[in-house]
């Protein structure tokens, strides 16, 4: 049997006096898209930082490819060793640097040789299909250039898994279509683990292999909407 | 939308007419003085050489405390936004106070302690530093003690309103260290070179400092060209350069900070605890300087006032000056309060353009030297009629007051006031409230504790004005900074200390009870 991708042992998150996750135990398999819905609050984002690494759970375990990186109160691994592309609601782009710039501080990260370094741009940026706007800081780009430059980001540096939380939401619909059916190319061709956050059915139903839906802090369904054979 | 015919422009208008007065007028007059007068243009365009001593001395006094303030600062405000300390409330309340002691106090205290009668050479059996200590480093030294919570400040203010995502999302690629290096310090470096540059304009402008110290810098010349030889044109020639430079800084400076100035604007997210592995090495840092900064100076100046045989007598006999301070410290801040609150108000409701012509106009009115100051409201009412009526009265203080503090109440007031929604008086407007009883009504309740605010640091501001005051005040009526500054020659040092301790006290108990109120306010 293959070691699941993500595995979250009866995880539990509390913040002051609301209980943000309340022993949530979840695997991803290698490859597999899993969509996390649920309405605002319900905890998806709190699971999504955990799994980061930006918060640590109160109680459970997080296990990433076999490897323990959260216990209940510690962080066993820094975020930047667990191997992650993460693309934020908001973006976060960072305004200080273009795009070429951008991409070229995650693989600083992975000290290669500059003229590799450059083919990986070069490859993600036409990936992404955003190769004219290298010399670019974020505040000259659209909205929907700013939603690759975000996504190139999280996969130039090839992740073992890719973190999204609601990358669309803040789209208005027609951009969000087209960007839902970017991110479904983008999984057919790089076929990385992937756990996506959001509110949105449609998104699931485009791009997830499996559902998970939460509410008050509990997964409360789990529905696999792609048979594992169909799947990337 | 702002009706042209109404209380608010009446009220807005009479408010920027005050400002005009009291502070751009005693700056426009001593700039045209020496246009009216060849000889002075001249004397600024060639400089002597004891024009480029002072020049010079002047460049290291700011440039230098500029630099070691920020090399103190920096680090303690990166630690109060980014490393989980214990305590931080009040870690950052005794950081920030040195900044609230008038800066001759803390030089006393150190005259007191490495002077060739001080602490050091009465342990020691030897004068080590006294030489040092009246020597232009100390005085940098000392000024960066008392202005490193300026630089501390700003980059705590600067890093919390960096998007914490910014930060999270660079944290999943590369380690703390290399996260503050390329991403976090980029980001904040605009606000802390603008904290370097007030701090340089603090400097090259203060007074009591090097003049305790025994520094020649323009505005120890300034005083003395004035109140020494009486010499009015020399004091212009002299403050001419001053004047430009903190100008042109000032400028810089506005340009630097732009709408943050004044921003209201919460970022989401929160910031990450980026450095917690230096947890204890920036709590034990935090510690240093309060211990060097605030302890050392306050033990000093406590020893050395116990000395005293009868510290009654000494307080009694200093008693007109420590109730005229009390009682002009308490109407200049009302009076500033009050003019300043309707130009902040308009400043928080200007466009961007507008805004930023005010913002400059404020950094670079409060930039203007005291001493020049000074010597520029002497220029305007030192003269016969009406205005030489109110010369040689307790309304110059006042005056002077308002000169110096408006513009910094005025932005403190701005910044709290860009918190309360407009449409909250949008809201007040359509349910039938007129200007005056929305502001009265539902601004104003809104902004309290901002107008409190800065009440209390124009009050501490002007309980500790020197270099004004020294200039104007009426022959045999000194306030307690005045009598401190002038006993110093030739009275017992306890007794001297033990009234600098008393001017502290009373700046820092107004201070301790806003901290009280706000952190009370935050627990809420």
């Amino acid at each position: 049997m293959t070691e699941p991708a993500v595995d979250i042992r009866n995880v539990g998150k509390r913040f002051a006096t609301h209980q943000a996750l309340d022993g949530v135990t979840l695997d991803v398999a290698p490859r597999e898209c899993v969509v996390i819905l649920g309405p605002s609050g319900c905890g998806k984002t709190t699971l999504l930082r955990l799994v980061a690494g930006f918060d640590v759970p109160d109680a459970g375990e997080i296990w990433l490819e076999s490897i323990q990186v959260a216990s209940p109160g510690r962080s066993l691994l820094a975020p930047h060793r667990r191997g992650m592309g993460f693309v934020f609601q908001d973006l976060a782009l960072w305004p200080h640097l273009t795009v070429y710039r951008t991409l070229q501080f995650v693989l600083d990260s992975q000290r290669l040789p500059r003229s590799e370094q450059d083919r990986r741009i070069q490859e993600a940026l036409k990936l992404l299909r955003i190769d004219g706007l290298a010399g670019r800081y974020p505040h000259e780009l659209s909205g929907g250039e700013q939603q690759r430059v975000a996504l190139a980001r999280a996969l130039v540096g090839n992740p073992k898994l890719l973190l999204l939380d609601e990358p669309l939401s803040s789209l208005d619909a027609d951009l969000r279509s087209a960007m839902r059916s970017e991110l479904a190319r983008l999984r057919r061709e790089l076929a990385v683990t992937t756990l996506y956050v959001t509110h949105d059915r449609e998104d699931a139903a485009v791009l997830a292999d499996r559902v998970i839906e939460m509410s008050t802090g509990r997964i409360t369904s789990v529905n696999e909407t792609r048979p594992k054979e169909e799947r990337a | 939308m702002w009706r042209w015919a109404s209380s608010r422009t009446i009220v807005v208008a009479a408010a920027s007419g005050l400002f005009a007065a009291c502070c751009l007028l005693p700056i426009v007059y001593l700039l045209t003085v020496p246009l009216r007068g060849g000889r002075v243009a001249g004397s600024i365009l060639s400089l002597d050489a004891r024009q480029q001593g002072l020049l010079w001395n002047t460049t290291i006094l700011g440039v230098g405390t500029a630099l070691l303030a920020t090399t103190i600062g920096a680090p303690l405000g990166l630690a109060l936004a980014r490393v989980s300390l214990r305590g931080k409330a009040l870690l950052r309340v005794a950081l920030a106070v040195p900044v609230l002691l008038p800066p001759y106090i803390v030089a006393l205290a150190w005259t007191y302690l490495g002077g060739s009668r001080g602490l050091i050479a009465s342990v020691t059996g030897h004068d080590l530093v006294s030489e040092w200590t009246y020597s232009l480093p100390a005085a940098i030294v000392v000024l960066s003690l008392v202005f490193y919570p300026l630089s501390m400040l700003a980059t705590e203010v600067t890093l919390r309103r960096i998007d914490g995502r910014l930060e999270e999302a660079a944290v999943l690629i590369a380690p703390a260290g290399v996260v503050l290096r390329r991403i976090t310090l980029p980001l904040a470096a605009p606000g802390i070179l603008a904290a370097a540059l007030i701090i340089f304009v603090l400097s090259v402008s203060e007074f009591g400092v090097p003049g305790l110290l025994r520094v020649r810098v323009y505005t120890t010349e300034v005083f003395t060209a004035f109140a020494a030889l009486y010499d009015f044109t020399r004091a212009i020639v002299l403050a001419l350069p001053l004047v430009l430079l903190c100008l042109v800084v000032a400028v810089v400076t506005v340009a630097l900070i732009g709408e943050r100035l004044v921003s209201g604007r919460r970022v989401s997210g929160t910031p990450p605890v980026l450095l917690d592995a230096w947890r204890q090495p920036a709590g034990a840092a935090a510690i240093v300087a309060v211990a060097i900064a605030v302890g050392i100076p306050l033990v000093v100046l406590v020893g050395e006032a116990l000395r005293a045989e009868s510290l009654s007598a000494v307080f009694q006999g200093s008693r007109q000056a420590i109730v005229r301070s009390l009682l002009l410290a308490t109407t200049g801040a009302t009076a500033v309060v009050i003019v300043a609150a309707w130009l902040g108000y308009a400043r928080a409701r200007a466009g961007v353009r507008v805004g930023r012509v005010a913002d400059a106009l404020f950094i670079v009115v409060f930039a203007v030297p005291s001493t020049i100051v000074g010597v520029g409201l002497i220029g305007l009412w030192n003269r016969p009629g009406v205005s030489g009526a109110v010369y040689g009265t307790d309304v110059m203080f006042i005056l002077g007051y308002l000169a110096r503090f408006v513009p910094v109440a005025a932005l403190a007031i701005a910044a709290a006031t860009r918190y309360v929604p407009v449409s909250h008086e949008e809201a007040a407007s359509v349910s039938g409230a007129g200007w005056l009883r929305t502001m009265t009504r539902i601004v104003v309740p809104q902004i309290r504790l901002g107008l409190v605010t800065a009440w209390v640091i124009v009050f501490v501001l002007a309980f500790g004005e020197l270099g004004v005051s020294i200039l104007i005040a009426p022959p045999g009526e000194a306030t307690l900074p005045i009598r401190i500054y002038t006993i110093i020659a030739n009275t017992p040092p306890s007794h001297v200390a033990a009234l600098a301790l008393l001017q502290a006290s009373v700046i820092l108990i107004p201070v301790a009870l806003l901290g009280g109120a706000v952190a009370v306010r935050e627990a809420r």
